[in-house]
């Protein structure tokens, strides 16, 4: 069974992106009820598009409403339900219990999910799920490949298993530290990630701190594979267009690889190199084969580097000349080596010879934000493929 | 002293195994956490325990970590010859328990987590009548959902309260990452900014992160005994013991010691837009 490649998409341009790189669906939210209260999000007309966009492509767009709705919270929510069935959603992704009674109440036949929030780690908790009528649940990060073998072999449900991105220190939902020290609540979106703030410890003058490093399963896709695991997904709504079709690039070439027998050492390598570098943040497997120990967290509250790999996007290719027009993200000049990929451009590596510039002189580097400028480049790219600072050594043959 | 009648509905979850004292000041009913299986507390029972005390007092069971595989099979063992008819209730946190333990027993604890009457109802429509309400409600909220619901509320009243439940070792990790000496399991941390206080815990592999000020809501003890059941959660608490059990119902006692009831006045806010 081919799992399902999930991306997250934090506005409409990111869900394009995600889709066309090899998502198989997304997940959004829309202007309220989700936990990323301070993403920009999807009005209801954009969520429209949004269903529009990926059913056209044969792929699924799932909703959250995963926050912990208050009383108020409930007033308008029951429309929003079923605006979200009317639209063809492909499934609600729920944490409050109130919801699940709603969608019982209004008969809504659209299938819902059980968030990550309710923290799943154990095959009677997913029965209790599965007994309310849940499709799908998303599995606490916490769990060990033996609880999600134990889970699968005893209870009939699809489950979605988080495979990339940031993490909780906590058990998701059971952190209440940003409504305490900033006010915000976070479970309806207003986490203010107080586990990467710095703190005093008593009768020690190393600073504490408690922040988890991301999650990156690259290692043991064959084993969520082979335990089959109906959906994977990626964490990071609040991430830009180059870390989602990174990601996503990086991990459906993994999955078909592995399908097609055809994974390679080299091929993981090089994954590894792309996927650590992508985000500012040290990415580990954390609880999969082992209790996560002290290399899987940060220790002072911000060490994080800032990332300039993304370098332009293919806007137009020109097969006669082998022109590519570009539009730049990050500064690089002739002479830099580059990688080239895309949705269908196998990745390769070429040197920048020449960069032609808006006024169409030669310029020796491109380092303005958003300018436009033209490259030559020795195999045909596509439009909206991605050049980024070359990780393919002469090792990565892929 | 105050009457069997003062303490009806309140319940204490102890910080000592020292149930004289208690029993003393008219408080007949506790929460004990069960050992292996419950964390962030001063003191653990086993089931003979539990067993013994359900004999002399109202006892209810604290059960509020995640069951990964090894400890459900453990707990599936444990239950599986339990006679429940002592014992009050249980407090759970994972709703795996609800397979093993009769419906009229289970007290819905997920920290934090329920928030509106329409989730207490619907656990209500699926037999689950008990429910622990979130201390971060205001007053407002919590007076309209005792109003539209007639499930049994149980609420902390006065308690140091988990604000944080983790997998990892936090106490552990720290004092290995910087190669110092670990002198105990609990420390007190201090929020560099906002100095705000906390008390970091670990246990078996598993750590809590509580507030170090208590949560006292007795400024509005009219409205709230309308609630079931009020919550005395003595974990942490040591030096104030006496004053809250002296004064465990009176709507003055959040001046007598350092306490906080922030989110009883103070609707609490999400998006940054909505912060003033």
């Amino acid at each position: 069974m081919r799992p399902e490649i999930l991306a997250p998409a934090g506005s409409l341009e990111k869900l394009k992106w995600a889709l066309n790189y090899g998502a198989d669906a997304v997940y959004v939210g829309g202007k309220n009820y989700s936990l990323r209260a301070n993403a920009n999000n999807f009005t209801d007309e954009e969520l429209k598009e949004a269903v529009s966009f990926a059913h056209s492509k044969n792929k699924k767009v799932y909703i959250t409403v995963n926050m912990l709705f208050h009383n108020e919270d409930l007033k308008e929510i029951e429309k929003y339900l079923l605006f979200l069935e009317k639209i063809n959603v492909d499934g609600l992704i729920v944490t409050d219990f109130g919801i699940i009674s709603l969608i019982k109440k209004l008969n809504i036949k659209t299938p819902f999910i059980i968030s990550t929030q309710e923290s799943v780690t154990n095959y009677k908790t997913l029965e209790f799920y599965k007994s309310l009528g849940a499709s799908r649940a998303v599995l606490a990060r916490e769990c060990s490949k033996e609880d999600i073998k134990e889970m699968k072999e005893k209870v009939d449900i699809e489950l979605e298993v988080f495979i990339h991105g940031a993490m909780c220190t906590s058990y998701s939902g059971r952190c209440v530290l940003s409504n305490y020290v900033t006010k915000r609540d976070s479970n309806r979106g207003g986490c203010a990630q107080i586990c990467r703030f710095n703190f005093e410890i008593e009768e020690n003058e190393e600073k504490y701190a408690i922040s988890s490093k991301d999650l990156n399963m690259i290692d043991y896709i064959t084993d969520l594979i082979s335990l089959n695991v109906e959906s994977f997904k990626i964490e990071g709504r609040m991430k830009s267009i180059y870390y989602i079709a990174t990601v996503v690039h990086a991990y459906k070439n993994i999955v078909d690889k592995i399908i097609n027998n055809n994974l390679t050492d080299n091929d993981i390598s090089y994954y590894k190199k792309v996927l650590e570098r992508c985000a500012n943040r040290e990415n580990k497997a954390q609880f999969f084969e082992k209790e996560a120990d002290v290399k899987d967290q940060y220790f002072t509250g911000r060490e994080e580097v800032s990332n300039q790999d993304f370098l332009g996007i293919v806007l137009s290719f020109d097969e006669q000349t082998n022109e590519a027009v570009i539009e730049q993200r990050n500064y690089f000049q002739v002479g830099d080596k580059v990688d080239v990929f895309g949705p269908h451009t196998e990745v390769f590596s070429f040197e920048i010879k020449e960069i032609i510039n808006e006024d169409g002189l030669p310029a020796q580097s491109a380092k303005h934000p958003r300018e436009i400028i033209k490259i030559k480049v020795p195999n045909k790219v596509n439009v909206n493929d991605i050049l980024r600072v070359s990780l393919l050594d002469k090792s990565d043959s892929l | 002293m105050c009457t069997r009648e003062d303490t009806k509905k309140y319940i204490i979850l102890p910080n000592k195994k020292d149930f004289n004292k208690f029993k003393a000041k008219g408080f007949n009913s506790f929460i004990l956490p069960l050992e292996k299986y419950s964390i962030g507390f001063d003191v653990y029972f086993s089931i003979s325990e539990i067993k013994d005390l359900s004999n002399k007092f109202n006892i209810y069971i604290m059960i509020n970590k995640f069951l990964h595989k090894k400890e459900l099979f453990e707990i599936e063992n444990l239950f599986k010859n339990f006679n429940f008819s002592n014992i009050k209730g249980i407090f759970i946190e994972d709703l795996a328990l609800t397979k093993l333990i009769p419906n009229e027993k289970i007290i819905i604890y997920q920290n934090h987590m329920i928030n509106n009457y329409e989730s207490i109802n619907f656990f209500k429509s699926l037999g689950f009548e008990n429910v622990v309400i979130n201390n971060a409600l205001t007053i407002e909220e919590i007076k309209e959902i005792r109003n539209k619901t007639t499930s049994k509320l149980f609420y902390f009243l006065i308690s140091k309260n988990i604000l944080m439940y983790s997998k990892r070792k936090l106490v552990s990790n720290y004092f290995e990452n910087f190669n110092l000496e670990k002198t105990k399991e609990k420390y007190n941390i201090k929020e560099e900014v906002t100095k705000k206080e906390f008390i970091v815990k670990e246990e078996n592999g598993s750590s809590t992160i509580s507030n170090n000020v208590i949560f006292c809501a007795n400024k509005f003890i009219n409205e709230l005994e309308k609630l079931d059941f009020l919550i005395i959660n003595l974990t942490n608490i040591n030096e104030e013991e006496n004053i809250i059990l002296e004064n465990f119902n009176s709507d003055k006692l959040q001046s007598m010691i350092n306490s906080d009831y922030y989110f009883l006045e103070n609707e609490i806010k999400y998006k940054i837009g909505d912060i003033k």
